[in-house]
């Protein structure tokens, strides 16, 4: 079934064509990978789907209905999660603040019955304090609960970013590079992390720049150059595709470089 | 009485622009408001105070000292005031510069005392006749000089090597940092060019307006208003801003009120952030 | 801390505090309890918006001057009861609160911090210029002081001496610090605490960030209300010099030195700058230039405040506890 669509998705910026024409699907039970040189558009892409930024032209639909107009808010509302690449945490907050955050959604109570200390608020906040020491957990962030956000090793603070996402319950996360920045190690931790989140059920779109951490762990690769889709298919059939080689190293490669595992 | 407003409205135009157009730059190149602008603005008029008055300095010599001093003072607080906060929330640029602003007026008010100044130029005795409009020679001035300024800048800009990398650094930071672009420098220099500017209309407009150390507090909130109105961090749409502003304040101020004056540039202010919140040139990003 | 100290901790001062009158009979004192207590109310509300929240209210006293100004003409123009002038005063700050934090909050933090220093300069103009209303700079003088509580048998709770108001601004400053701590134990606060910290991460995981932001407003006008009602009812003298940015400038740096985002900061705050400058009286010229050094200063070297710095040495010491237990 289809989870997400993007319909002739156009994005102009003045005379610039940053995204265009993009036709694209998302399966739910996928997890499908983005890739493509610096400058391609995926993260304009990403902010687009989200609503962070609304198409010039296209059409952008999610559990089946239409939801090109819609605030990145209301989209949470609905399961559609992503992380950042830049600043992905809540700074000062502690670590386990930062993932009580992503709770949000999930806990009933207003602020009217925390003032009346009602028992079903006291209830609420104990279940969110204990599915946030899950998600802590299971992301490998055990005994950090206390430290604040910022002070975390940058790896940590990754994982961080995804636990936030995680703890709102997707159906749909969009990971923005989430391995970006990290060395073999914290890469290989991250790999894990998030197809243990795949595995759990939750469809996955992610955008990386690293091959190794694409190829391993997607069933299908979209391909964007230039705004626009080159090519999409398995990882094999992309690895060997002599026009994405050509995009990531230009004109005169035609051995397989990319994703030497 | 129309024409002499519009007169009136193109000169106080011109003074906001040169006010603006440095805050306006602050905010694209640093990513900071400074709340300290007006203070700033206020350190021109006492500058050129005391270099023509004190030291009897001819007047465009006192402006062009007044410039230069306080242009120097600007780069001393960006190292000092705002070098340690980037990075930080927006919200502790908001605070240390309105703390810079609190020290500053302040330490006027003591050194200097709450008498308002006056500056003495033989120009302001002069009136000059243009259509049915009069106006005096300083104030001419005030219009020439904001025009000369302000077009010395687009040429800083837009054809020194050191121009050009500052208006890199306002679109694309961390770009302009790897192509060799000296961050730390491009922020001194704008700092500087932006105290210089408001300085000079401090300076500029000592002797129609007086000296004393509240006198920045009006143009701080007018250059707010002309920036966002004009689009934060865009030259073109604070110079448009200031001229739109000065001529929409002095038309109001002589057909509607003249006490609430100030309350036109507010009213500005509240349209443009209902209506089109990235102002008139600015880009359109959430 | 154990359970049982942490209670002593909470309750004694509380204690205290109802206590201190009957224990300090020195009106000075008393003076500047009140004092405290007044520009408390007034940085919790504070703390709501801006030290929670993150969005800077320039025009803070001059929402203060609103509630002020409502309740004095509620009381000497209307000969209302003080009882029925306190809401009101409350309600009038909310609407200009709702009216001129609904087009701002909307946009980036900037914007509404612009929006508030435009503000607070035409409040200022309009306290001072509409003579008929608000007395221009003359302000309006004789505010009477809370209307008594009558009570059975002929008795009454009168608000006129010190005592009695004490009391009045001691269950106001509690329910501020209740209303406070209740917010940051509550889904409501850590969306506030989410958007100053990263708009665009509250977003995804869906706090409706301007909602979010527009309550936190709402809520600390409500305070500020309250306080410039008390306020007009203590000094009985209402005047627009009170009610100036360079006014709110102070309260924001009694609420970063305190703390921001604390539940003790605010009223430290409110007590070291209430305190201090009564007894350096001397220093008085001196005393805005060092508000302005110290605001600067406490923003580089201690953004958290005097409380914020307390809880990173606590947690440092746990931390070097932990290690070396292992």
């Amino acid at each position: 079934m289809n989870l997400l669509a993007c319909e002739k998705v156009h994005k102009n910026f003045g005379g610039l064509v940053a995204v265009n024409q993009v036709e694209l699907k998302v399966d739910q039970g996928e997890i499908v990978g983005l890739i493509g040189p610096n400058g391609a558009g995926k993260t304009t892409l990403f902010n687009l789907i989200t609503g962070f930024l609304v198409p010039t032209s296209g059409k952008i639909v999610y559990q089946g209905k239409d939801i090109t107009w819609l605030p990145p808010h209301v989209l949470g509302g609905r399961g559609l999660v992503r992380t950042f690449q830049k600043i992905n945490i809540f700074p000062e907050l502690t670590v386990l603040d930062n993932i009580l955050i992503g709770r949000y959604l999930h806990i009933k109570g207003g602020f009217i019955q925390s003032l009346l200390q009602s028992r079903v608020q006291k209830q609420e906040e104990k279940m969110a304090q204990e599915r946030a020491m899950q998600v802590l957990n299971a992301v490998g962030l055990s005994g950090w609960e206390g430290q604040q956000a910022k002070n975390l090793p940058f790896g940590l603070q990754r994982a961080l970013g995804i636990s936030i996402a995680l703890a709102a319950q997707p159906k749909l996360l969009l990971l923005d590079e989430p391995a970006s920045g990290m060395n073999t190690e914290e890469k290989k931790h991250i790999t894990e992390v998030i197809r243990k989140i795949y595995q759990s059920g939750i469809t996955i779109l992610i955008v990386e720049h690293d091959m190794n951490v694409v190829m391993n762990l997607c069933q299908r690769i979209i391909v964007l150059d230039y705004g626009t889709v080159l090519t999409e298919g398995t990882p094999e059939e992309v690895q060997h595709d002599p026009r994405v080689i050509e995009v990531y190293l230009g004109k005169g490669y035609r051995k397989n470089v990319i994703g030497a595992n | 009485m129309f024409f002499q407003q519009l007169v009136n409205g193109l000169i106080l135009g011109g003074a906001y622009a040169l006010i603006s157009v440095g805050m306006t730059m602050i905010f694209g190149i640093m990513n900071i408001s400074n709340f300290a602008h007006g203070t700033i603005y206020m350190l021109g008029g006492y500058c050129v105070y005391f270099f023509s008055m004190a030291f009897g300095v001819p007047f465009f010599l006192a402006v062009a000292l007044s410039i230069l001093a306080v242009g120097v003072a600007g780069i001393a607080m960006e190292r000092i005031v705002f070098k340690p906060v980037y990075g930080g929330p927006v919200l502790n640029d908001l605070l240390i510069s309105l703390g810079l602003a609190v020290f500053l007026e302040n330490g006027a008010l003591f050194l200097w005392g709450s008498t308002s100044l006056s500056v003495k130029t033989p120009y302001t005795d002069v009136i000059i006749r243009i259509f049915s409009a009069s106006v005096t020679l300083q104030r001419i001035i005030v219009l020439v000089a904001s025009i000369v300024l302000i077009g010395a800048l687009y040429g800083f800009l837009n054809s020194t090597r050191f121009g050009k990398a500052i208006v890199a650094t306002s679109q694309n930071p961390r770009g302009a940092a790897l192509v060799g672009v000296d961050l730390s420098q491009v922020y001194m220099a704008t700092m500087a060019i932006s105290s210089g500017l408001a300085a000079a209309a401090g300076a500029l407009l000592a002797p129609i307006f007086y000296v004393f150390p509240t006198m920045g507090s009006t143009p701080l909130l007018k250059a707010f208003v002309i920036v966002v109105l004009g689009g934060m961090g865009n030259v073109q749409g604070a110079v448009v801003g200031g001229f739109l502003v000065g001529i929409a304040e002095s038309l109001g101020g002589a057909y509607i009120s003249s006490a609430y004056k100030n309350v036109f540039a507010f009213i500005i202010l509240i349209g443009v952030l209902l209506i089109r919140p990235q102002g008139l040139f600015g880009r359109s990003e959430k | 801390m154990s359970g049982r100290l942490k209670k002593l901790f909470t309750l004694g001062p509380i204690v205290l505090a109802f206590l201190f009158p009957s224990l300090v009979k020195d009106p000075y004192y008393q003076h500047i309890l009140i004092s405290t207590f007044l520009f408390a109310i007034s940085v919790y509300g504070f703390n709501i918006i801006t030290g929670i929240a993150g969005q800077f209210n320039i025009a803070h006293a001059g929402f203060i001057g609103i509630g002020s100004y409502a309740s004095a003409l509620a009381m000497t123009k209307l000969a209302l009861s003080f009882w029925v002038a306190l809401p009101m005063a409350v309600l009038v700050t909310i609407t200009f609160g709702f009216l001129i934090g609904y087009p701002s909050l909307r946009l980036r933090g900037v914007y509404f911090a612009l929006t508030t220093l435009g503000f607070g300069e035409i409040l200022f103009l309009v306290f001072d210029n509409w003579i008929p209303v608000t007395g221009g700079p003359m302000g309006i003088t004789g505010i009477p002081a809370p209307t008594p509580i009558p009570l059975p048998g002929g008795y009454q709770i009168a608000f006129d001496s010190k005592t009695g108001f004490y009391y009045l601004c001691l269950v106001f400053v509690l329910l501020a610090i209740y209303v406070n701590r209740q917010l940051l134990h509550s889904r409501l606060g850590r969306a506030m605490l989410s958007v100053r910290e990263n708009e665009d991460l509250a977003q995804s995981v869906g706090i409706p960030v301007t909602r979010t932001k527009i309550t936190a407003f709402l809520l600390a006008t409500i305070f500020l209300g309250i306080c410039g009602s008390l306020y007009a009812h203590y000094f009985r003298f209402v005047s627009p010099v009170s009610f100036t940015a360079g006014e709110s400038f102070r309260q924001a740096t009694m609420l970063i030195v305190g703390g921001k985002g604390t539940l003790i900061g605010p009223i430290l705050g409110a007590f070291i700058f209430t305190a201090l400058p009564e007894s350096l009286r001397s220093v008085e010229d001196y005393q805005w230039i060092a508000y302005g050094v110290i605001l600067m200063l406490c923003i580089v070297f201690l953004p958290n405040g005097i409380v914020g710095l307390v809880n990173e040495l606590r947690a440092r010491r746990t931390i070097g506890r932990a290690e070396d237990r292992s």
